[in-house]
């Protein structure tokens, strides 16, 4: 019984690492979209730069405040931190849609601000993963090849998946129209 | 996805799954459906700074080579030149649409009823000077965009037209919702390829009488990475050593340009 119910929980918990790992990584891709349009296409790869620097920032914060993360509790920390991720995508985009930035304008005080709110906007949902994935990767016991593998494959199909929906949403509609 | 993760999380914690996140992951799926149909949904607002105002008959794609906004037709005094010669004519209550690509680069996608034997107006463009020298060719279009030049070189009686374009939404916006509108589809000598031009050059056997490229820069960075503008490959040594080899004799190869402080450095570059 003890054992089913450990390998429920092992599953699960590999099945939720690999939807955080692929959330992240489709929100990435879809960022450097996003920060093309919004900004220019220099900024727009700024968008890995800020994952990055939000994941470390996670991993940090995890490192640093060992008691705010117990490790007896870690199943509770990426539950809840998943969906602090969730709400922090909700809220960030939001404010980058809503945040007119124009780069040609030079960069007075105003845009200065508006800059650094897109990117804390854009950093702040990665740093949230970089917490789930750190507690993933750090404190929960089984075989760490098996998690670390989950974690890339997760990532990788994540990645796939963005590029999958940008590149056939155009055939599948214009299948769709010819068919109807 | 995330709403999946929360869900195994919480299961991974309690031994328990909440249906309940299941079904809030069905209602954002389906809420992000219903988000891109309507017109007053959730949108860049801004691109580059700038307002966008929305409308029913806006289309709107999302691809990998950047975001493809097409304005509703309006009509206006056209047609739409890049730089009109003495005489050119102007016609009250042309029909253009505008296509903006990543919020900045635009192209007009003009309407015309595929009759050629009125279709005068390209030859007073800068951008017709090739066909003013080689009528009745074989021509190559790189970027077709809008579709101006194809029905410049129609105007010029071209044999065979290839339109080469590498974003899949402008063709689809030329060769089905907005075909009837600018008959180019129906014409017998004009073929779109969906390809990088570079690329489609490369493997063609064919040769060309004109290779036009028409201020093709869109500054929408693609998939590949932030400086990998899709006319980064174009404009190189190796990508016009192709364009000239794909010259018939006495051919033209064109690139008319514009804003030369900004685009002339990366041409010769």
């Amino acid at each position: 019984m003890g054992t089913s119910t450990a390998q429920g929980t092992s599953r699960s918990f590999l099945a939720g690492l690999f939807f955080i790992t692929s959330a992240t990584l489709l929100l990435e891709i879809l960022n450097t979209r996003l920060l093309s349009v919004v900004t220019w296409y220099h900024l727009s790869f700024f968008a890995v730069s800020m994952a990055m620097f939000g994941m470390a920032a996670g991993a940090l914060w995890v490192y640093l405040k060992p008691r705010k993360f117990p490790r007896e509790d870690a199943f509770g920390s990426l539950y809840r931190y998943s969906i602090f991720f969730a709400l922090s995508t909700l809220v960030c985009h939001l404010i980058i849609l809503f945040t007119p930035l124009s780069t040609l304008e030079g960069w007075d005080a105003a845009n200065l601000l508006k800059m650094t709110l897109i990117t804390l906007a854009v950093a702040i949902p990665f740093a949230f993963s970089g917490v789930v994935v750190t507690i993933a990767l750090t404190q929960v016991p089984g075989n760490s090849g098996l998690i670390y593998a989950v974690d890339l494959i997760g990532a990788a199909l994540g990645s796939l998946a963005c590029l999958a929906l940008l590149v056939f949403s155009i055939s599948v509609a214009r299948r769709s129209r010819r068919q109807s | 996805m995330t709403v999946l993760a929360i869900l195994f999380f919480q299961r991974a914690k309690t031994g328990r799954s909440d249906l309940r996140w299941v079904a809030l992951a069905a209602a954002l799926t389906i809420g992000a459906f219903v988000n891109s149909q309507l017109t007053g949904g959730l949108r860049v607002f801004y691109p580059k700074g700038n307002e966008v105002a929305y409308s029913d008959q806006t289309i709107e794609y999302w691809t990998i080579h950047g975001q493809i906004l097409l304005s509703p037709a309006e009509e206006r005094v056209g047609p739409f030149y890049w730089g009109a010669g003495a005489g050119a004519p102007v016609i009250e209550g042309m029909k253009l649409q505008g296509l903006v690509i990543d919020g900045e680069a635009g192209t007009a996608v003009t309407q015309w009823d595929g009759n050629k034997d009125e279709l005068d107006w390209p030859r007073f463009d800068v951008t017709s000077l090739p066909y003013h020298l080689r009528k009745e060719g074989n021509v190559a279009v790189i970027g077709v965009g809008g579709g101006r030049d194809i029905l410049t070189a129609l105007w010029a009686k071209s044999k065979h037209i290839t339109g080469i374009e590498i974003n899949g939404a402008i063709l689809d916006i030329l060769q089905d919702r907005r075909r009837d509108f600018v008959s180019l589809d129906q014409q017998p000598e004009v073929q779109f390829v969906h390809d990088e031009a570079r690329s489609f050059l490369t493997r063609t056997d064919e040769t060309y009488d004109v290779i036009q490229m028409s201020l093709i820069d869109t500054w929408a960075a693609t998939g590949a990475g932030a400086f990998t503008l899709s006319e980064n490959g174009l404009y190189t040594v190796e990508g016009w050593q192709i364009f000239f080899d794909k010259l018939a004799p006495t051919a033209c190869l064109v690139f008319p340009g514009g804003i030369p402080r900004r685009r002339f450095p990366r041409q010769i570059g």
